[in-house]
């Protein structure tokens, strides 16, 4: 009964002691401290997609519009700490200012305007998480 | 008739001199500066100075042609605008946020061509940034703004 129970207890130890030596020794790790992976909801995930990205990604024609600020690059890392942090204060500052989309945009895709309730998702995200990353 | 037009013509640039318009105050005494209380690098600093300060710092200089109009106008109305939006003599007295915020429309706006302002570098030739020049200040502004938040 003894047996019995020590042995498969020694047999899990060896195992973690294995798993934590090897995982030490794995030349794969990475260290991902300056990597910056921000979470976006669905919902403002689906605004954004809809209402920004045809200027602000990876796929818009180069220009002004991408080069300030392009939501791809944000959610993908590419942007180091400080970068998010100053881009997401200034969604803030930008929607708090209804300067986004800009209007001569909105002129030809009337569509594209953000209502009060879809700004104050992205606006309300954003600051959260610019407050959150400066560990306030 | 040729020699009436040229008669109008310095009229024209006699009496507009007359219009009248405050000219920046200028400082040279700023504490708050950005390149008296923060470590920049020497040719970080040397682009910046040629290139940015005319504008947006208290220490404008102004050549003999910037004090006759039109470029007067011109150049005195993009001196007031570009101090209220960034003036690096006060660097040192602005919220970190301010600060971040800045730095990264330094980094984009130089790299995209947008700074320093297009017709400045017909007349000053020392702000004709190269394409490393930029990516110098770019790279610059992008680590200042990370040790900001660190
Ligand atoms: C001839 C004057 C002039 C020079 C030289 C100049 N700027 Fe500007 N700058 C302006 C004006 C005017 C504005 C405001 C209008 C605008 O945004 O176009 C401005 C705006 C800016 C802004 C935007 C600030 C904001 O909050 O929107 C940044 C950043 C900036 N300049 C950086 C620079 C840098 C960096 C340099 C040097 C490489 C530079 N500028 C050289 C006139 C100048």
């Amino acid at each position: 009964m003894k047996i019995k129970f020590i042995l498969p207890l020694f047999v899990v130890s060896v195992l973690f002691a294995l798993v934590s030596f090897t995982s030490s020794l794995d030349p794969q790790y990475i260290d991902i401290s300056d990597v910056v992976i921000i979470d976006i909801p669905e919902n403002v995930k689906a605004i954004i997609d809809n209402k920004c990205m045809e200027c602000h990604s990876n796929e818009a024609k180069n220009g002004k519009s991408k080069m300030k600020m392009n939501f791809d690059k944000l959610s993908n890392g590419d942007y180091s700490t400080g970068k998010v942090i100053s881009k997401l204060d200034k969604i803030v500052k930008m929607l708090g200012k209804d300067k986004m989309p800009p209007e001569k945009f909105l002129a030809k895709n009337p569509d594209k305007k953000l209502s009060s309730e879809e700004s104050k998702l992205i606006s309300d995200w954003a600051s959260g998480q610019s407050s959150m990353m400066k560990g306030e | 008739m040729k020699k009436k037009i040229y008669f109008i013509l310095i009229a024209i640039v006699i009496l507009i001199q007359f219009y009248p318009m405050d000219k920046p105050t200028v400082t040279i005494d700023n504490p708050n500066d950005l390149l008296a209380t923060t470590t920049v690098p020497d040719n970080i600093s040397t682009l910046l100075k040629n290139a940015c300060y005319d504008c947006h710092s208290n220490e404008s200089t102004f050549p003999w042609y910037s004090n006759v109009a039109p470029v007067k106008w011109m150049l005195y109305d993009h001196i007031y605008e570009a101090r209220e939006e960034l003036n690096f003599s006060n660097w040192n007295s602005l919220e970190t946020d301010d600060k971040a915020d800045l730095l990264d429309d330094i980094s984009s706006m130089v790299l995209e061509g947008e700074m320093p302002l297009k017709g400045y570098t017909i007349l000053h030739s020392e702000a004709n940034l190269s394409e490393e020049d930029r990516e110098l200040i770019a790279t610059w502004a992008d680590e200042m703004l990370d040790l900001i938040y660190e």
